[in-house]
């Protein structure tokens, strides 16, 4: 029989296949040159020549776009890459030792969570500087909690199975138990949970830029994009509402296909 | 209830001497030495600044010195001196704080006042139009970036409609008002910022409450409550509710720093003096002293929040009370 896909997972994959294609092929969507100033065509609105008009320099928002959707979406997977990376280990190890090594690295993860995280980050970009590789680094190490714990509570709940003892009873040392029996077998809630950190870390990366304090222009991100906009809201709405839009899409997708990936596993 | 209270109490000191230690080691994050990060890269921190900060810090001493130092300062409640206008840091902070708290609380009012019946409806009859519509516009809610909501809602509201103003907490000249037309003139100012920012987190709370009123509804005792023919409403509200809410107690104090958080954007946006502008402020400006103690007190301020909430559920739910006072 053949197993049908959630309907949900089927939205969130068309939703993220159009950015995540466009994006990729961006120098082949559009020929137009994303750094490229045209100030006798500033502000042109949306039409057949600039599919999403210009902004105040003149350049055409539509590559801007294109080539803020490979920024936006790096800082995505780059920082959850490493949140979940981070919180893999540290939950793991956790769950697999018990005991003290438990009871102090969840009392970090405590600590951690007292902090806003938006607080963390900012002050972080504050002692450090705001550049690309910044933002992704502190984004990911500022959000592993959420998987530390989720990771934990999966080990917890097998590692008492027999396979896991069985492992353990011939002898296979603490590492290979962990990657090799124990996070193969919690990995589907892990994926539904990195799945939503990605929409977040968007989400993040936006409001930093939208600050000023994110990815620094003329590199465009959605967010730097949205935030230059924020000055001609007036006489060019497309400048704030596109960006806004894209984000809400991908943000959407992302939930999209997590909630349906939770639901086909869960059995709903 | 004693027992439970201060085992509680008990166990926040090593969270505080956690944040203490985890806000100090994000100073010794710049390359090099912090002052590098002051004095190098941005122009704005001046020589003196330079030093000021090697004194505060007592940065030529060991790392361990450096740290005990700080914490007791900061157990005094000295935040050193800020470096933009040179006051001292505490109080700086201090009269912030209100204006932060009035806004958070109602944001926090006014979401739970829509989410408990958007969730109950939602629950009572899933799979009906109004729980296909309120899930789609959970969906949504998740994906849109507030501050774009709250920049539409300024154009929209403030702009072009010109019905609310769209920054500061007072018009000008509002002080030469009667004490009524004040406050009225406030909570004006207050409707664009609060009503964006519940906007922002109705979605995840009705969803909440959704569930946890659906898992209630499944228990043995809402049968045994039908059954002996009690109406649908007494089942739901006087039997279900309070029960499906006692999870809400623990989700206000989860999303404490999530609202913190938030009054950075709102107030940036809005141009209100509480916390989060003053937090943003320093950061644009680098100034170390204001970023490090805001730090520090918005994670305490949690911690707080936290408290409030563990209390407030073991008020209410006695097994909680119980199972402390028994482990």
């Amino acid at each position: 029989m053949k197993k049908k896909i959630n309907p949900l997972t089927m939205g969130g994959c068309i939703l993220l296949f159009l950015v995540l294609g466009a994006a990729f092929l961006a120098p082949w969507v559009s020929r137009t040159n994303p750094q490229a100033i045209h100030l006798e065509k500033a502000l042109v609105p949306p039409g057949p020549e600039h599919l999403m008009g210009t902004d105040q320099l003149g350049r055409d928002v539509f590559a801007r776009m294109l080539y803020g959707a490979r920024i936006s979406l790096l800082v995505g997977f780059i920082a959850v890459g490493l949140s979940t990376l981070v919180g893999l280990v540290i939950g793991a190890i956790s769950g697999y030792f018990g005991g003290k090594v438990d009871s102090a690295i969840m009392r970090l993860v405590d600590i951690m969570l007292c902090f806003p995280a938006l607080f963390l980050i900012l002050a972080a970009v504050a002692f450090l500087e705001p550049n690309l590789t910044n933002i992704m680094v502190i984004i990911g190490l500022t959000g592993w909690m959420g998987v530390a714990r989720l990771v934990r509570a999966e080990v917890l709940s097998l590692k008492e199975r027999d396979f896991i003892q069985a492992a353990r009873g011939i002898g296979a040392s603490p590492a290979r138990i962990i990657f090799r029996h124990l996070l193969p077998n919690a990995m589907g809630p892990i994926i539904v949970s990195a799945t939503l950190g990605v929409g977040s870390a968007i989400l993040i990366e936006s409001a930093l830029s939208f600050l000023g304090l994110g990815v620094q222009p003329p590199t465009p991100s959605w967010g730097n994009i949205l935030a230059e906009g924020k000055a001609t809201l007036g006489v060019a709405p497309w400048l704030l509402i596109i960006p806004g839009l894209a984000i809400c899409w991908v943000v959407l997708g992302f939930h999209l296909l997590a909630e349906g990936m939770r639901k086909s596993w869960s059995g709903e | 209830m004693g027992l439970y209270l201060a085992k509680r109490l008990l166990s926040m000191i090593p969270v505080f001497f956690g944040i203490t230690l985890i806000s100090f080691g994000m100073m010794h994050l710049a390359p090099g030495k912090p002052t590098d990060a002051v004095s190098d890269l941005n122009v704005k921190v001046s020589l003196q600044a330079k030093e000021q900060l090697i004194k505060l810090y007592g940065l030529d001493k060991p790392v361990h010195v450096q740290y005990s130092n700080w914490l007791r300062r900061i157990l005094r409640g000295d935040f050193g001196r800020s470096f933009n206008d040179g006051r001292p840091v505490g109080r700086k902070i201090l009269e912030r704080i209100p204006v932060t708290l009035l806004l958070n609380v109602l944001v926090l009012l006014f979401t739970l006042l829509l989410c408990i019946p958007m969730g109950i409806f939602g629950a009572e009859k899933p799979g009906s139009l109004f729980d296909q519509t309120s899930t789609l516009f959970v969906f949504i809610g998740f994906a849109l970036p507030t501050f774009w909501i709250a920049l539409l809602a300024v154009d929209l509201f403030g702009v072009r409609l010109g019905l609310l103003p769209v920054s500061g907490l007072h018009s000008l000249g509002a002080d030469r008002l009667p004490a009524a037309h004040q406050v009225l003139d406030t909570a004006r100012h207050l409707v664009l910022p609060v009503g964006v920012a519940v906007f922002g987190g109705l979605a995840g709370y009705s969803r909440y409450v959704r569930s946890s009123m659906m898992d209630v509804l499944r228990q043995d005792y809402i049968r045994t409550a039908r059954a002996k023919g009690l109406s649908e409403g007494k089942v739901l509200y006087r039997h279900a509710l309070r029960n499906a809410l006692l999870p809400l107690i623990t989700l206000l104090g989860l999303s404490l720093p999530g609202l913190i958080s938030g009054s950075v954007i709102f107030e940036a946006i809005f141009a209100i003096p509480g916390m989060g502008r003053l937090f943003f402020d320093s950061v644009m400006g680098r100034d170390y002293p204001v970023i490090m103690g805001i730090l520090v007190i918005g994670a305490i301020l949690t911690l707080l929040g936290n408290l409030l909430a563990d209390i407030a559920y073991a008020l209410a739910d006695p097994r909680i009370r119980y199972a402390g006072e028994l482990s």
